[in-house]
């Protein structure tokens, strides 16, 4: 008799058994005794047993699915979608390698930018403060000796209005 | 981690292609098979295994070596399947779950036809009471049952604890039980 007062074991025991029927049936560990009373309620109980039988069948479905196999093609694809352009290196350079491609590229982008203004620009420390001034009107149609020209004088003007740029005076000259 | 196992994570780390193809052959057909069993019907698993797979090459800087090579692969191939899954349930306009189509072609019974219509009954019938099995028991399920993985691989791959790998494996059981009934009286 069951502490509910019916014969046979409680659905509570059923499911503390089958539990650990559960972990046995794949070979956990579990305590000796505990397992001893969940192998009997087995034994004895048409409820556990035909739960135990169920598992096996479902089990047996399951494991007979067949598998899939991959195409022939396809460890090449895999390596081929790895490549940005299907003939460089893979994506997966390592972190070190990556962070020095990246400073290769920007200092790269910062030389050429500055090689190519022009020398006589780079050399006049009043003109570099204006070098963003310069390079917007390099993108103009104006010619380069008239942007020289137009941005000298504007330098050397006292009357531009340019507060961050130190005009020379006549006694400094 | 396994001497020969860290000695080509260093090479993969190195950006060697050769490696990149070892792991590919090598696993190429357990990712494709436990994809296809996550993400169910309809999944083009092919995309799936080869996105998991880049996905690995990409975090493979990652990868810190407590866990076997293979459960951590799997654990990306399972996120890729279930992020598939949940994208398309989030979208009922895509088919749901194609429990008849199998998922690949069943190999023919020697026992003669009606034997073989049997067996393809109660294939059809598990793979159905499959896909109704809710997640996370379904992956669970398929983990144990269907890839034999050991509870502590099981546990790896879902990020979960050994006691949650337990309790899951055994609902899984129950509730497979149940839905099995109802697909095959």
């Amino acid at each position: 008799m069951n502490a509910a007062g019916h014969d046979g074991p409680s659905d509570a025991e059923r499911a503390e058994a089958l539990a650990l029927l559960s972990l046995l049936r794949d070979g956990r560990s579990v305590d000796a005794q505990s397992a001893a009373r969940a192998r009997a309620l087995a034994a004895s109980d048409p409820e556990v047993a035909a739960m135990l039988a169920a598992w096996e069948r479902q089990a047996a479905l399951l494991a007979g699915e067949p598998g899939l196999h991959a195409p022939a093609d396809f460890t090449e694809r895999v390596l081929a979608a790895a490549r940005p352009d299907g003939r460089g290196e893979l994506l997966t350079l390592p972190v070190a390698r990556r962070l020095a491609l990246a400073a290769a590229l920007l200092l790269a982008v910062t030389l050429g930018w500055s090689l190519a203004r022009p020398g006589t620009l780079r050399a006049d420390p009043d003109l570099q403060r204006h070098r963003h001034a310069v390079d917007h009107f390099r993108a103009t149609p104006f010619a380069h000796d008239d942007i020289l020209r137009g941005l000298r004088g504007r330098v050397h003007d006292p009357e531009a209005n340019l507060p961050h740029v130190v005009v020379p005076t006549g006694s400094q000259r | 981690m396994r001497d020969d196992e860290k000695a080509l994570v260093a090479r993969l780390r190195a950006g060697d292609e050769t490696a990149y193809r070892e792991v590919v052959d090598a696993y190429r057909d357990r990712l494709l098979t436990v994809i296809s069993r996550v993400a169910g019907a309809g999944a083009d698993a092919e995309d799936l295994a080869q996105d998991a797979f880049l996905k690995a090459f990409g975090a493979i800087g990652r990868f810190d070596g407590r866990s076997a090579l293979f459960t951590w692969l799997y654990r990306i191939a399972i996120n890729t399947a279930r992020d598939w899954h949940d994208h398309r349930r989030r979208r009922p306009t895509v088919p749901l779950e194609g429990a008849d189509g199998p998922l690949v072609d069943p190999v023919a019974d020697d026992a003669g036809p009606e034997h073989a219509a049997i067996a393809r009954e109660e294939r059809a019938a598990v793979r159905r009471a499959l896909a109704r099995l809710p997640e996370p028991f379904r992956t669970t399920l398929v983990l144990r049952e269907m890839e034999g993985l050991a509870y502590e691989d099981i546990a790896e791959a879902l990020d979960v604890s050994i006691g949650t790998v337990e309790s899951r494996i055994f609902r899984a059981r129950c509730k497979l039980r149940v839905l099995l009934e109802e697909e095959l009286p």
